[in-house]
């Protein structure tokens, strides 16, 4: 311990992909509460190393579209596969343990508990040892939980949050619990990332590192993420698709210059009369 | 006579106390020993790396990095190579960059992260004299492709390799030094136009060492005492207070983690010798008066036997009360043995502190008076 490594080395299972086919893909996706559609009919799907998009005006679906495939709702139709396997009706526990993490919109961290306790809660899933062992603190109960400290070690530096690290999350400015809550879904060694909002609330600043974490996880790790994000800048930036919905219905999905260029985008922002409008400046201003 | 420099002090070091520690470094969350052996060891092989990017003497090497381990590797590297070093504060922008490496014509630059390469990067197309960056943190950087790109473990490879090709070249210039020989460039702060460059030779840094560790300026420094390095390096005061005591006297430097605060560290490390320019201390006592207002009565009145009736303003607030109540203090516990005292530097502006030591038989020692005379140096009497 005491070297700096890449986080390839310390989240190795992030990178054990065993298959060639897409990470995640939503096929015929409905979803309703009540007499509301939230979701009518949305596929898509997202490559190994991919980063997509979600974006859309206010209930559009893009929240909901995460609940779906962390298992917090179920879906009525269709089918949401992560690694090949149907997820759409399994629990959430099961799809984290499968290797999906998330980034809460409204940041979902104990509060009372340490940076590093609630890092290392991103960590139980890997801790391999019983509550006598975890009583008697010896042996492998002691291994483990040095080995799995060295690793959230690892991802405080990362994040540059050490000045932060004893202190309780309750007590932490915006910016820095954002970016616990990201430490904390990367320590899960997720093979899918669910970034809700990351930047939201943030100054220039503030979002200029979360995109930087971003690129670095993506070079490092180079897992799949799926990101719902308003700011159009960030979001242009750094997604490789972007995925369009409006009321439920995908509108369009393409590469961000193509979104861009979508009339029907433009509409579903902006309204009819827009619908023409050649550029996105009057969309990344809204936004 | 050959002439001592700062690296052959360290190289001397690791001669006599290779197992001894030099300096410590907290890494993800501990604090990692660096003996005097691996501080000698790394000294010679940035001198051995920079000769193998055609480092020649004479030649400038610009460092622009956060206090770290690394700076007093590649500063003592470049003095031991016969090379000037030039600091760089690690906040300049890209545009003082780009002047501080034109005017100095730095040959090589080292930098410490993705942040000071994109500076770099961003002027370099003005800079035909610079020829390699070499970066300590990979992270960001192994994407670029530019070739004047260099990470910092290759750096030592290359040294290894030409330390095995010319085993005693680093002696052998070590032999060389003459005493009007500059070792490193100074910059000004700039506030009265461009920066200028104050070249210090040999026989300027080891004047400067003399009047500190032996002419009584500094408090008596042994390897037992403690410093924190957390002023800018780029500055002469820390270089001095830091490497240059750390090289005469032995003092164990600590370079405390990135983006902490001083408090932090200097809660882990409990220092025996603080260095400080007045600003800081008045900010640390700041702090802790706020903070004791807010404590509890035992507490109040615990911290008011030791500073005495500190009084409202930083201007009216004299030492020796606090010396007093803690020379008395060390006699019962060792292990608070610091104290803080204002104090100006004969040679520049600064401030130090002094050491309490038990058993103590004559009366600490101290400078004291209103920062920025440079003729107020007082021996306090008890």
């Amino acid at each position: 311990m005491g070297r700096v490594g890449t986080l390839a080395e310390v989240l190795p299972a992030c990178r054990e992909v065993d298959t060639n086919g897409p990470i995640l893909a939503f096929d015929d996706v409905h979803l309703s509460f009540a007499g509301v559609k939230a979701l009518r009919g949305v596929s898509f799907e997202v490559g190994r190393g991919e980063l997509l998009a979600v974006i859309g005006p206010n209930g559009a679906g893009k929240t909901s579209l995460l609940n779906c495939l962390s298992g917090l709702y179920r879906p009525q139709e269709g089918a949401i596969r992560f690694l090949g396997r149907d997820v759409a009706r399994v629990r959430p526990p099961a799809i984290a343990a499968a290797g999906v993490a998330r980034m809460f919109q409204s940041i979902a961290l104990f509060e009372n508990l340490a940076v590093l306790d609630n890092l290392m809660l991103g960590r139980h899933l890997h801790l391999r040892y019983g509550t006598l062992a975890a009583l008697v603190w010896k042996g492998r109960a002691k291994r483990e939980e040095v080995r799995n400290r060295a690793v959230v070690e690892q991802i405080i530096e990362f994040l540059e949050i050490e000045p932060y690290r004893d202190l309780p999350v309750g007590a932490l400015p915006y910016g820095i619990k954002k970016r616990v809550d990201l430490g904390r879904a990367i320590a899960m060694e997720p093979k899918l990332l669910l970034l809700d909002e990351p930047v939201a609330g943030m100054n220039a600043e503030e979002t200029q590192d979360m995109a930087r974490f971003i690129v670095d996880i993506r070079r490092e790790l180079d897992i799949a993420m799926v990101l719902v994000e308003h700011d159009m800048g960030f979001v242009m930036d750094l997604a490789d698709r972007v995925l369009v919905l409006d009321f439920g219905v995908r509108v369009a999905c393409g590469t961000p210059a193509e979104v861009q260029r979508n009339p029907d985008v433009i509409r579903a922002y902006l309204g009819q009369e827009h619908a023409t409008a050649e550029t996105v400046e009057p969309l990344q201003e809204k936004a | 006579m050959t002439v001592a420099t700062v690296a052959s002090r360290v190289r001397d070091r690791a001669r006599t106390s290779p197992g001894a520690v030099a300096m410590r470094e907290k890494r993800l969350g501990i604090w990692l020993q660096i003996t005097w052996r691996d501080y000698a060891e790394h000294v010679e092989l940035v001198a051995h790396g920079l000769a193998a990017l055609g480092v020649e003497t004479g030649d400038r090497v610009a460092i622009h990095s956060e206090n770290r381990p690394e700076w007093l590797f590649c500063d003592l590297g470049a003095v031991a190579a016969r090379a000037i070093s030039v600091g760089i504060y690690p906040t300049n922008p890209a545009v003082e960059v780009r002047y501080l490496l034109a005017d100095s014509g730095a040959k090589v630059l080292i930098a410490e992260d993705q942040e000071q390469v994109d500076k770099a990067l961003a002027v370099k197309a003005d800079l035909p004299h610079l020829a390699w960056i070499v970066y300590i943190e990979p992270r960001g950087v192994t994407a670029y492709d530019d070739p004047a790109l260099l990470h910092w473990d290759d750096f030592l490879a290359r040294g290894r390799e030409h330390r095995a090709a010319e085993p005693g070249l680093v002696d052998a210039l070590a032999g060389e030094v003459a005493d009007t020989d500059p070792v490193t460039l100074v910059y000004t702060s700039g506030t009265t136009g461009p920066p200028k460059g104050a070249i210090l030779t040999a026989a300027n840094v080891n004047f400067a060492i003399g009047i500190l560790a032996d002419g009584g300026f500094y408090p008596a420094a042994s390897p037992a005492d403690l410093a924190v390095s957390y002023l800018p390096l780029a500055h002469v005061a820390d270089r001095a207070g830091s490497e240059w005591m750390n090289a005469q006297c032995g003092v164990q430097i600590h370079f405390g983690e990135p983006g902490c605060e001083l408090s932090q560290t200097l809660r882990d490390v409990q220092p025996s010798v603080l260095l400080g320019v007045p600003r800081v201390l008045e900010k640390l006592r700041a702090t802790t008066e706020v903070r004791i207002a807010s404590a509890s009565r035992l507490k109040r009145a615990s911290y008011r036997f030791w500073m005495g009736n500190a009084p409202p303003s930083a201007a009216s607030w004299r030492p020796t009360a606090v010396r007093t109540r803690l020379g008395r203090g060390c006699a019962t516990r060792s292990a608070t043995r610091s104290c803080t005292a204002r104090c100006a530097p004969a040679w520049g502006c600064g401030a130090a502190a002094s050491p309490c030591r038990e058993p103590r038989r004559s009366p600490p020692r101290c400078c004291s008076g209103s920062s920025g005379s440079a003729s107020s140096c007082t021996r306090s009497t008890e």
